[in-house]
C-alpha cells in the first residue's frame, strides 16, 4: 500500500468525481478555464509526496489517444477564434488545445487517485459512498484478473529466459504458443482463485473492507478541494483581474 | 459435535477431459480424527479433498459430512464446517491487506465487524502474524503466505480442517510452528502432505491412494511402510 492511509480514499475518490465534473464541463471554447484547473493535480500530487512530475509523466502515456481524438478539429472548423499579434487562430485548433487539456488533466487526477489509494481500497470506497455492488465487484474481479495475467506472464517470461541460452529472437509461430499458453494458464489459475473464494464462502459479492472512519484531515481535504475547484471552475479569472481589481493594466 | 464426520461412499470423479482421477473410494473419517493422505503426484489426494466441501462433486458415489450430503445445494452450508488450505497460498490471498484476507471468510458468513475483528486477531496471532496484519500479502515470505492462507481459514472457525500440503516451502521452524498451530486445533483434521514426518508427529491414521483408489488405510507407521516398499 502506498501513499495516504486507508481513511483518505473516500474523500480522494469524492474529490477525484467533482474534478472530473468540472474539467469536463468546461466549455470547449475556453482553455483558459482549464489551465486554472490544472492547479488540482499540481498541488494534489505534490502535498500527497507523489510529486507532480510523475504524475505528469505518466499522464503523457495516453497523449496518443487524445491527440487522434481531437486532432480532426483544426480541419473542420476553421472559423476564426481570434488572432494572436496578427495571425488568426481557428476555433478548431482552440478545441484541439482543449482536447489536449481535458484528456491530461482527468488522467492525472486518476492516476492521483489510484497512486494514493491503491485499486482495492478504491472499489471499497466506491461501495460505500454508494457505487452498486455489482459494478465494483465486477471491477475488482477484472482488476484481479489483469493483475494474475501479469504474474503469469511474468513467470512463463522467467521460465523462457531461464532455459532459453540468451536466444531472444522467437518466430511468430512461437510467440502464438506462448500467447495461447498465458490464456490457459491465467484461466486455470482464475478458477484455483475462484475456487479458493468459494471455500470460503463467497457467493457473488466482495464483502466490504476494514471500516474507514472520516477522519477531520479527510473532511478538510474533501470541502476544501471541492471549494477550490468549484472557484477555479467557475470565477472568470482574466475578467476578475482586469474588471473587478483596481488595476491599470 | 460428533455428527462431524466425513464420510466417502464409493466415491468416483473423472475430470471433463476425462482422466479418472478417484475410482471407488469408500472411506469414513470420525470427528476429532487426524488423518493424513499419502500417495505419489497425481494419485488423487487434491482432488479427493476438494470432494469434502463441494469444490468438486463426485461423478458418481456420495460424500456425506455430518448428516449432510453433499451437493450443489449444501455446498455452502458444507463449506462453514469445512475449513480448507488450498495448495497454492496465493490462490486464497487476494485482498488489500493481510488483515482483510482472513476477515474475508467470516465477512462472507455475515458475522458482526467486532466479532470479526476478534477472529482475525486470534488466527493471527495463532499463526504468528499479528503484527503483518496492515501488509499486502504480496509483502510476505513465500512461508508467511501459507500461515497467512491458515489464518485465513481458521478465522471461521471451521469443524473440519482441511490442508493441501501444508507444509511446502516452509523453513524447519515455520514447520515446527505450524505443527504447533494444527496440534492445538481439537476438531478433525484431513491433511495431504508428501512429509511423512509432519505425518507420524501429527496424524495417527493415514490413507495411501495411488491412481485414484484407497490402496491402504491404517495407522500412519505402517501405511508409510507400505508406500515405502511400494516405491522401492
Ligand atoms: N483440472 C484438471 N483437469 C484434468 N485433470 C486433472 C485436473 N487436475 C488434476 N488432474 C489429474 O487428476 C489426477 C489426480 O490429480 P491430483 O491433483 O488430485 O493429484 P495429487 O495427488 O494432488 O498430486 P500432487 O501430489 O502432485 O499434488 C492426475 O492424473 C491429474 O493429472
Ligand atoms: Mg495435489
Amino acid at each position: 500500500m502506498t501513499g495516504t492511509p486507508y481513511t483518505a480514499a473516500p474523500s480522494m475518490l469524492l474529490v477525484t468525481l467533482v474534478y472530473l465534473i468540472a474539467v469536463l464541463s468546461v466549455p470547449i471554447q475556453q482553455p483558459a478555464t482549464l489551465i486554472w484547473l490544472a492547479a488540482y493535480p499540481v498541488v494534489a500530487s505534490e502535498i500527497t509526496g507523489i510529486g507532480f512530475g510523475r504524475v505528469f509523466l505518466r499522464s503523457l502515456l495516453i497523449l496518443p489517444l487524445i491527440i487522434f481524438i481531437g486532432i480532426f478539429n483544426p480541419f473542420l472548423d476553421k472559423e476564426t477564434a481570434f488572432f494572436m499579434g496578427n495571425i488568426p487562430v481557428s476555433k478548431g485548433w482552440v478545441s484541439f488545445i482543449s482536447i489536449i487539456l481535458r484528456g491530461l488533466l482527468s488522467f492525472q487526477a486518476v492516476i492521483l487517485l489510484v497512486s494514493n489509494t491503491g485499486f482495492i481500497n478504491l472499489f471499497n470506497s466506491m461501495r460505500r459512498i454508494g457505487f452498486p455492488k455489482v459494478l465494483t465487484t465486477q471491477l475488482l474481479l477484472t482488476y484481479r484478473y489483469i493483475t494474475l495475467v501479469a504474474e503469469e506472464a511474468i513467470i512463463m517470461k522467467r521460465a523462457r529466459i531461464a532455459r532459453g541460452y540468451g536466444r531472444s529472437r522467437y518466430s511468430l509461430k512461437d510467440w502464438g504458443r506462448f500467447v495461447g499458453l498465458l490464456l490457459i494458464r491465467s484461466s486455470n489459475r482464475a478458477a484455483s482463485v475462484h475456487r479458493a473464494m468459494k471455500a470460503r464462502g463467497f457467493s457473488g459479492t466482495l464483502p466490504l473492507g476494514s471500516p474507514m472512519r472520516w477522519t477531520a484531515s479527510a473532511w478538510i481535504w474533501l470541502t476544501a478541494w471541492i471549494v477550490i475547484i468549484l472557484i477555479l471552475r467557475f470565477i472568470d479569472f482574466p475578467y476578475f483581474v482586469s474588471h473587478l481589481l483596481p488595476l491599470n493594466i | 459435535m460428533s455428527h462431524h464426520y466425513i464420510k466417502f461412499s464409493n466415491v468416483s470423479y473423472t475430470y471433463p477431459d476425462a482422466t479418472k482421477a478417484l475410482d471407488d473410494v469408500s472411506l469414513m473419517i470420525s470427528h476429532g480424527e487426524r488423518v493424513a493422505l499419502l500417495g505419489l503426484n497425481g494419485s488423487g489426494k487434491s482432488t479427493l479433498l476438494l470432494q469434502m466441501n463441494g469444490l468438486l462433486l463426485p461423478s458418481s458415489g456420495e460424500v456425506n459430512v455430518g448428516d449432510v450430503p453433499v451437493t450443489e445445494k449444501t455446498a455452502s452450508i458444507v463449506r462453514r464446517t469445512v475449513g480448507m488450505v488450498f495448495q497454492n497460498p496465493d490462490d486464497m490471498l487476494f485482498m488489500p491487506t493481510v488483515y482483510d484476507d482472513v476477515a474475508f471468510g467470516p465477512r462472507n458468513m455475515q458475522l458482526p465487524e467486532n466479532e470479526v475483528a476478534r477472529r482475525v486477531e486470534n488466527s493471527l496471532s495463532a499463526v504468528g502474524l499479528e503484527n503483518q496484519a496492515g501488509k499486502a500479502s504480496f509483502q510476505l515470505s513465500g512461508g508467511q503466505r501459507r500461515c497467512a492462507a491458515v489464518a485465513s481459514v481458521l478465522s471461521m472457525e471451521p469443524d473440519i480442517l482441511v490442508l493441501d500440503e501444508p507444509s511446502a516451502n516452509l523453513d524447519p521452524l515455520a514447520r515446527r510452528n505450524l505443527l504447533r498451530i494444527l496440534s492445538s486445533f481439537t476438531h478433525t483434521i484431513v491433511l495431504a502432505t508428501h512429509d511423512f514426518e509432519l505425518a507420524k508427529k501429527l496424524c495417527p491414521r493415514s490413507i495411501l491412494l495411488e491412481e485414484g483408489k484407497v490402496i491402504a488405510d491404517g495407522e500412519t507407521e505402517k501405511v508409510i511402510e507400505i508406500f515405502e516398499n511400494k516405491i522401492l
